[in-house]
């Protein structure tokens, strides 16, 4: 079995059953530990977006106070497929290039 | 692919993160709902300007096979993300009603576990594409 797989496999077993949460979090800092050793080497994006997202994880979760304040209108999301119709983009055009 | 790279750690540790924390408290739940919706605008934004910049090359009559590639790759992959921003807002409506509700609901629990299914059919979609996550 793969990493991805067994990814895969502990995410469907929490997605089943929250008495696997203890797992996930042991599994959790499995992965905080390889994000140290990517942050360390040459691999561009990657680190760049992992200490971005240690520095909106760690923001978040020491400010709980702040949490109260959060209006969770503000918290929904725009799917990529209106995102793209901002854009004059829709499935039918792209659909005709991945097709010419 | 270095971008999809990094899109596919972006899901991997906030969708842990989030079903950790998801069901302990409605702070943390909203707390993981903010990282999800973060992660999901960075992820979904990077998607978009590059599926725009293929489109342009496309009319300009630039377009290469490479990009005609990764097109077909990130259109697949927008279905994905497509179903990760409708179970991210149905969560926050939980989180909603949860939060005006005097009745206790299990509808916070349940949005967070379809989010780690969802969460593992990106898992799916980064081994189609040879995507080592880890």
């Amino acid at each position: 079995m793969n990493h991805n797989e067994k990814l895969k496999a502990v995410l469907l077993a929490i997605a089943k059953d929250d008495g696997q949460k203890a797992g996930a979090l042991g599994l959790l800092d499995a992965l905080s530990a390889a994000a140290g050793i990517l942050a360390t080497g040459p691999t561009g994006l990657i680190v760049k977006g992992f200490l971005s997202l240690a520095k909106t994880v760690s923001s978040a979760l020491k400010n709980p106070t702040e949490i109260d304040k959060i209006d969770l209108n503000t918290l929904f999301v725009e799917s990529v497929d209106a995102k793209l119709k901002k854009n004059g983009i829709d499935d039918d055009k792209i659909n005709s290039i991945l097709n010419a | 692919m270095k971008n999809i790279k990094l899109i596919a750690w972006m899901f991997i540790v906030p969708a842990l993160l989030f079903m950790v924390t998801a069901c302990a408290s409605t702070n943390k739940a909203k707390q993981s709902a903010m990282i999800s919706q973060q992660m999901y605008e960075s992820a979904s934004n990077t998607v978009v300007e590059q599926i725009t910049e293929i489109v342009k090359a496309a009319d300009a009559g630039t377009i290469t096979s490479e990009q005609k590639r990764t097109l077909a790759d990130l259109s697949e992959f927008k279905k994905v993300l497509n179903k990760y921003a409708e179970a991210h807002n149905a969560y926050v409506t939980a989180l909603k009603i949860a939060e005006t509700s005097s009745s206790k609901t299990n509808d916070v629990g349940k949005q967070a576990r379809d989010l780690a299914a969802l969460s593992s059919q990106i898992i799916d979609y980064c081994n189609k594409l040879g995507i080592k996550v880890l």
